[in-house]
């Protein structure tokens, strides 16, 4: 029909920010984070956040396991949350031929590899949390709790208390 | 080794859709494809689009999807095959050291993740997924968290498709062992904790699951038992393919935890994904789809406005007139109101009436789970912005299903009715009068029948005819894959609670596809003919005439046309007009992105099997 039919974009001047990790084993290090203009995954549910009545202590969802990604504010309050797939994993998924069992998964015991995570920039945010199950071999049953928690402008590094995360910037990564 | 053995060479935009800031972009990269090998390369980072395109829900979605190419040559052609692994023993010099048998595991077939994601970040920043394609013909595949891997062998696309399933929208494995079945011996119980992906629960209760939405209410919960839980439960599937329920046997354990239907790609690599898998998928790219679903009113025979929902929330419009200097691009479209409450659902239906020539009445769904409306009159002070979209009612009982189709009838200029599925997969209603006293706040909402023996179909189109002013027929997609219908009448011991829904058919050969648009004419008030999407791609129809032996039951329903030459996009809108009792026109849009059509004339010879579909 009308040509601006097709040229209908998201809201004018999306912005995010890519976070880029590197893990090996247990361990989480953020090596990149740059500001793109994209569209992130629209967020998972927020109001399933259960802290203790009256305080501040969201990073949990109580008898959930798993591993998500969310953006806060200075409050703890969640802004975005995106259920993953664990990024971080002691095993890896295999496949075979056979028709009904093409898929199965192998030990791994040196987890190794980088991953990436696009959240939105939203004016009220102040950190971005990595939520997971706890990060070890063999079948989880822990529900999920905060594992690191990264600032989303370099700038506001010192001042922000990062967990139990080891991280390091490349220094010209960004441009801001 | 690694980057010193090759060059990014280039990057192409193979599937374009618009803008990288407004779609989700798939990012396609090669590895150990020499630089005479790169058109190879294009050829089968095609199959892979191809593949993604045909598979549901993706077909219905492409036009939010952007696919970028990456050519990256390398000094050698092939992958790392050690001998360790059973392998040749081949190891050439690859950009991404593309090597099979990681871990031990001949098929483990794995990239260095962090120079792909590089490459990626330099090549298309937007990127949502990276797929690496590896030149071997020996079956493998690894799925990283944000880099897929897969070779060229027979069916190795599965394993991009799969891959993406965990990597883009965050799915879990349904398969109920680890190792495999007969293998494990610490998978029996699945921990009694909830697993956050959306795919698979610990809860089987009808009234708790997180897709219980999904799940008619005939059907048992949970579906299947693993009698021992020492095993993978041997039992065939005792229900339907396409029955969501509770099955058990998920995310690596035998018992205790529960997949959404007997199989999906992500528990057996080449079954369609799941309901709730493609639910999860639909969720996350509709936000980029272009548009929303266009609707469109002629007010009189040479003037048209149409309708759509932007990104942006709001509802838009432009219009046609036949008077000169007036045609579609002589003036912008522009949004129906100054402001919009509650933003627009991206992926609602919306409804147009126009009562009389000089008023109109538009109808959609708010991301409140609200229908919402506005109004345009010629009169002085009326206009678009000269009021705000209101809700038209004053509870909502159940929110709107997500993805809802919207219809309204006026069956006189001063009423009209409108219809849309709730969360609950009831059709409900409400209704306005011009009378005092019968505004849309004067009474509540309700659903229009007093059971529904199967839900509605999430997100199908519904549609209402009014064959003369005191009646209403109204049809959808029942989650059965049947179409619905009900009716009402003004005649006493005939309204919406005095009989129940029925199948328009006694059978349907293929089943209406996930999200069908739907669309009923009456041609004349003894007479209507249905048309809704199979999922088979083709247009599908019946119909139903008062004259003796020619109801519903009577016949069965037939594509409208012997060949189909691109199949229509599940999900697609219908559109079906009668520009005499003797005509109609039907349209419909193709995988392809156009619009097609196709008529049938009561004159011998120009019947539905006479002519050939064509794109207009
Ligand atoms: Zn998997």
């Amino acid at each position: 029909m009308t040509s601006e039919q097709h040229t209908g974009s998201g809201p004018a001047g999306a912005a995010a920010v890519r976070l880029i990790f590197e893990y090996e084993g247990p361990d989480i290090r953020l090596v990149s984070r740059q500001r793109v203009d994209a569209a992130p995954p629209p967020t998972d549910d927020l109001s399933e956040t259960t802290g203790p009545a009256g305080s501040d202590a969201t990073d949990e969802r109580p008898g959930v396991k798993g591993f998500w990604v969310e953006l806060r504010d200075a409050r703890q309050q969640p802004l975005y949350r995106r259920v993953m797939h664990p990024p971080v994993r002691y095993d890896a998924e295999v496949f075979s031929d056979d028709p009904d069992r093409s898929l199965a998964r192998v030990p791994v015991d040196e987890p190794k590899g980088a991953f990436a995570v696009l959240v939105p920039e939203l004016a009220d945010a102040d950190h971005v949390a990595l939520v997971s199950s706890p990060l070890a071999p063999g079948p989880t049953v822990a529900p999920a709790a905060e594992v690191a928690r990264f600032a989303l402008r370099e700038d506001e590094d010192e001042a922000d208390a990062a967990n139990d995360a080891d991280e390091t910037e490349e220094p010209d990564e960004g441009g801001h | 080794m690694g980057t010193g053995d090759g060059a990014v060479v280039g990057t192409t935009k193979i599937v374009d859709n618009g803008p990288a800031n407004a779609r989700w972009n798939l990012v396609i990269m090669g590895d150990g494809y020499r630089s005479t090998e790169l058109g190879q390369f294009a050829t089968n980072a095609q199959s892979f689009v191809n593949t993604l395109f045909a598979t549901a829900p993706f077909t219905a979605l492409r036009a939010a999807i952007n696919v970028y190419r990456v050519d990256v040559r390398s000094n050698d052609s092939g992958a790392d095959d050690p001998t360790a692994c059973g392998g040749t023993g081949a190891a050439p010099n690859t950009y991404f050291d593309a090597a099979f048998c990681n871990n031990g595991t001949r098929r483990l077939l794995t990239v260095n993740s962090s120079t792909a994601l590089a490459v990626a970040g330099q090549q298309v920043p937007g990127w949502h997924m990276i797929l690496v394609i590896v030149n071997s013909t020996v079956y493998g595949g690894s799925g990283g968290p944000s880099v897929a891997v897969f070779s060229l062998a027979p069916n190795a696309n599965e394993i991009g498709l799969h891959e993406m399933g965990h990597s883009a929208f965050g799915l879990a494995d349904e398969y109920e062992y680890y190792l495999g079945c007969g293998v494990d011996t610490n998978r029996n119980v699945h921990p009694a904790v909830e697993p956050a992906e959306p795919n698979v629960t610990i809860d089987a209760n009808h009234a708790t699951n997180k897709w219980r939405d999904l799940v008619a209410p005939a059907t048992a919960m949970p579906t299947t038992k693993n009698a021992n839980c020492s095993v993978c439960d041997p039992q065939p599937n005792p229900v339907g393919a396409a029955t969501v329920g509770a099955f058990e046997g998920a995310h690596y354990y035998h018992c205790a935890a529960f997949r959404p239907q007997y199989n999906c790609r992500m528990r057996v690599l080449g079954q369609p994904f799941c309901a709730v898998c493609q639910r999860r998928i639909r969720q996350t790219l509709l936000p980029r789809l272009p548009v929303g679903e266009v609707s469109t009113v002629a007010r009189s025979s040479g003037h048209m406005d149409v309708f759509w929902v932007r990104n942006d929330g709001k509802v838009w419009s432009n219009w046609w007139d036949q008077t000169t200097g007036m045609g579609w691009h002589d003036h912008n479209s522009f949004p129906i109101a100054g402001s919009f409450p509650s933003p627009a659902a991206h992926d609602t239906g919306i409804a147009t009436v126009a009562r009389n020539p000089g008023h109109m009445d538009a109808f959609w769904a708010g991301l409140d789970g609200k229908i919402w409306s506005t109004w345009w009159d010629q009169a002085t002070g009326m206009g678009w912005f000269d009021h705000n979209p209101f809700p038209i009612g004053r509870d909502f009982p159940v929110p709107a299903a997500p993805g809802t189709g919207i219809a309204t009838v006026a069956r006189n200029s001063n009423h009209m009715d409108v219809f849309w599925t709730g969360t609950d997969g009831q059709v409900w209603s409400n209704w306005w009068d011009l009378n005092q006293g019968m505004g849309w706040y004067d009474h509540g909402m309700f659903p229009i029948a007093a059971s529904f023996p199967v839900p509605a179909a999430p997100g199908t189109g519904i549609t209402v005819v009014a064959r003369n002013p005191n009646h209403m027929d109204v049809f959808w997609a029942g989650a059965d894959g049947k179409i619905w219908s009900t009716w009402w009448d003004l005649t006493n011991g005939m309204g919406w609670y005095n009989h129940n829904p029925f199948p328009i058919a006694t059978t349907f050969p293929v089943p209406a596809t996930p999200g069908t648009g739907i669309t009923v004419v009456a041609r004349n008030p003894n007479h209507m003919d249905v048309f809704w999407a199979g999922t088979d791609g083709k247009i599908w129809s019946t119909w139903w005439d008062l004259t003796n032996g020619m109801g519903w039951y009577n016949h069965n329903p037939f594509p409208i046309a012997t060949t189909f030459p691109v199949p229509a996009t599940p999900g697609t809108g219908i559109t079906v007009v009668a520009r005499n009792p003797n005509h109609m026109d039907v349209f419909w849009a193709g995988a392809d992105g156009k619009i097609w059509s196709t008529w049938w004339d009561q004159t011998t010879g120009m019947g539905w099997y006479d002519h050939g579909a064509f794109s207009i």
